[in-house]
């Protein structure tokens, strides 16, 4: 470990998350080089490992969407497609690994298409296709002079945050072609103007700053609970969870929500800022009761 | 004025659902300190379905009441649930129908407790909900004969036996009368041989057909891994009546069972059940329940 250098370690992170998803299939895992009471949870709930979705996968895509490693910190997040009982869904995993080389904290992100369908009307999208690997140029290095430092990370992370959440768009350091995907689907800049399946929506055609000013987030109250923060500032990628309240139809409310009842969207989420600006999204994303928190009392 | 006094418990849940169609959490008699969940997740009153929900229906599906005596005086607890509409508009028009579950604790003065269950999607692949549960259930409500009561133990007892019974695929467990009926979230899951009210897709094998007992040694719950955190929230000795609040785990389509899951991926269900029983057999059950995260809590 002490004389590794950068590049090595880089690679040695990367394993636990190929690793990871390779035992999953085959519910190994107890091959998992784990720390002694490591904690592992699902959607918010402390598991037992081994149970939850490493006792239902069948299958683990060999290549994932979205990788983003904090050395410093050791640790380490990424998204790919698994499949359990013949149905695509998202794993999202991060893992944090000890001086020793073992994994203390695995937090997993279990994203299902169709899931939660007794307290939500209506089903997601997910493309599978589009999450087996990265979009290209994601996880290139930035040119040191495009390169952001690790607050201005944050601060790109919390500006489209804020401005989504609170409706302005002046807040979010976007560029005007940065593309959205969140669970494989892209959200921003369609040109067939409707997603997947669905009525044509003209927002569709939007960019990301654009979709805010229209007031097409107005739904959103919030975008609360923040945390992790994995920042690869060398690729320009910054990771964060949180939950997007919606508090529905409310008495009142003039306009347009995809939702009439009340609820809560966790979501994983990784931009890609160089030279100042976010240039592309990517999130995965539930549909939770309204108020859920990632730690239950 | 609207009061929390025990005697008044039924007409109390009533009060709450008038309050929540109007979003007036005001004219309930709350604590300052009441504590308020909605799908398992605490929030502040006001929010959530209060923030939402336009209309209510007159009357509840069922309702149980029951008195304590403490240390600390007189306490209410009051359940039931029934329809009501979000997201309408302010004549009561539109919006989505949703079933609601209600439990309140008062402390005879203040409400101190409201335990919420929506429900928002219609069950078993409907498009409505189904007529049921926009009726009161003439059956749960009925008084019984003094000689066919039990105690408070005896009624939680009984309810064990299901819940056991369910979990561990034991038909012996489960003291019901062979014609007890059970509704779940307003459709019949037993002695419904021709699946009235269920699309067709969830019509097959036959299982409807079949009663309580019979269908747990014929079909087998082996998808049902466990039946936790049971809470018995209310009582009614008169009506032999008991709710528990519990989940049902499912933990999905596994890997090595050896059998096919009708639940693929896991999940909790946050299950409301009311028993009934009489002579000591279970004579009816009506239960609602939704689907979340494996492994959730209740938030109490």
């Amino acid at each position: 470990m002490v004389s590794q250098t950068l590049q090595d370690r880089r690679a040695y992170l990367y394993s636990y998350c190929d690793r990871y998803f390779e035992l999953l299939p085959s519910g190994g895992h107890r091959q998992l080089p784990t720390a002694p009471g490591v904690v592992y949870t699902e959607n918010g709930q402390v598991l037992l490992l081994g149970q939850g979705l490493w006792a239902t996968a069948t299958g683990a895509a060999p290549t994932r969407a979205v990788t983003v490693l904090d050395g410093p910190r050791g640790e380490i997040a990424t998204w790919g497609v698994v499949s359990e009982a013949g149905q695509d869904s998202i794993l999202g995993l991060r893992l944090k690994v000890d001086g020793e080389g073992l994994i203390s904290e695995i937090d997993t992100f279990v994203v299902r298409a169709n899931d939660m369908a007794s307290t939500f009307r209506g089903s997601g999208l997910l493309d599978a296709g589009r999450l087996a690997r990265p979009a290209p140029g994601l996880l290139d290095l930035v040119d040191e002079a495009e390169r952001p430092g690790l607050d201005e990370l944050r601060r790109a992370a919390d500006g489209y945050l804020d401005g989504v959440s609170g409706g302005d768009a002046s807040l979010i350091p976007v560029a005007d072609d940065c593309v959205r995907i969140e669970n494989g689907v892209q959200t921003v800049l369609r040109t067939d103007g409707a997603l997947p399946g669905r009525e044509p929506n003209p927002a569709t055609a939007m960019g990301v700053a654009q979709q805010v000013r229209e007031g097409v987030t107005r739904h959103i109250a919030a975008a609360r609970d923040r945390g992790m923060y994995l920042a690869d500032p060398a690729r320009g990628l910054v990771m964060v969870r949180f939950f997007f309240d919606h508090r529905g139809k409310v008495r009142g409310w003039r306009g347009r929500s995809p939702f009439t009842g009340p609820n809560s969207m966790p979501a994983w989420e990784v931009f890609k800022v160089r030279g100042g600006l976010i240039r592309h999204i990517e999130a995965i994303i539930a549909w939770y009761p309204y108020g859920f928190q990632w730690e239950q009392r | 004025m609207i009061t929390a006094r025990s005697a008044e418990l039924g007409g109390l849940l009533g009060e709450y659902y008038a309050a929540l169609a109007a979003g007036a959490p005001g004219r309930l008699p709350l604590a300052a300190d009441v504590t308020f969940t909605e799908n398992g997740q605490r929030i502040a009153v006001g929010t959530g379905l209060w923030a939402t929900a336009s209309g209510a229906a007159d009357s509840r599906v069922v309702a149980v009441c029951e008195e304590t005596r403490g240390p600390g005086g007189a306490a209410g607890h009051v359940a039931g649930w029934g329809m009501v509409t979000e997201g309408g508009g302010a004549d009561g028009g539109g919006g989505e129908d949703v079933l609601l579950g209600v439990r309140l604790t008062t402390t005879g003065q203040v409400i101190s407790e409201i335990e919420t269950l929506v429900v928002r999607r219609p069950p078993f692949g409907r498009d409505t909900f189904p007529p049921s549960l926009y009726e009161q259930s003439a059956a749960m409500a009925e008084v019984l004969e003094p000689a066919e009561r039990g105690t408070r133990e005896d009624l939680v007892k009984a309810a064990n036996g299901y819940l056991d019974g369910v979990s561990r695929d034991d038909a012996d467990l489960i003291p019901a009368a062979d014609d007890c009926l059970r509704v779940e979230n307003g459709l019949r899951t037993v002695l419904n041989p021709d699946g009235t009210g269920f699309p067709a897709a969830f019509v097959s094998g036959g299982g409807l057909a079949l009663g309580v007992r019979a269908q747990i040694r014929t079909l087998a719950f082996r998808y049902i891994e466990g039946i936790r955190d049971r809470r018995f929230v209310a009582a009614d000795t008169e009506r032999g009546l008991v709710l528990v609040c519990c989940f049902f785990d499912h933990p999905g389509q596994l890997r090595d069972a050896g059998f096919d899951s009708p639940i693929k991926t896991p999940n909790s269900m946050l299950i409301w059940e009311l028993f009934k029983v009489a002579g000591g057999l279970i004579r009816r059950i009506e239960a609602i329940g939704a689907a979340f995260p494996y492994g959730m809590r209740a938030g109490w």
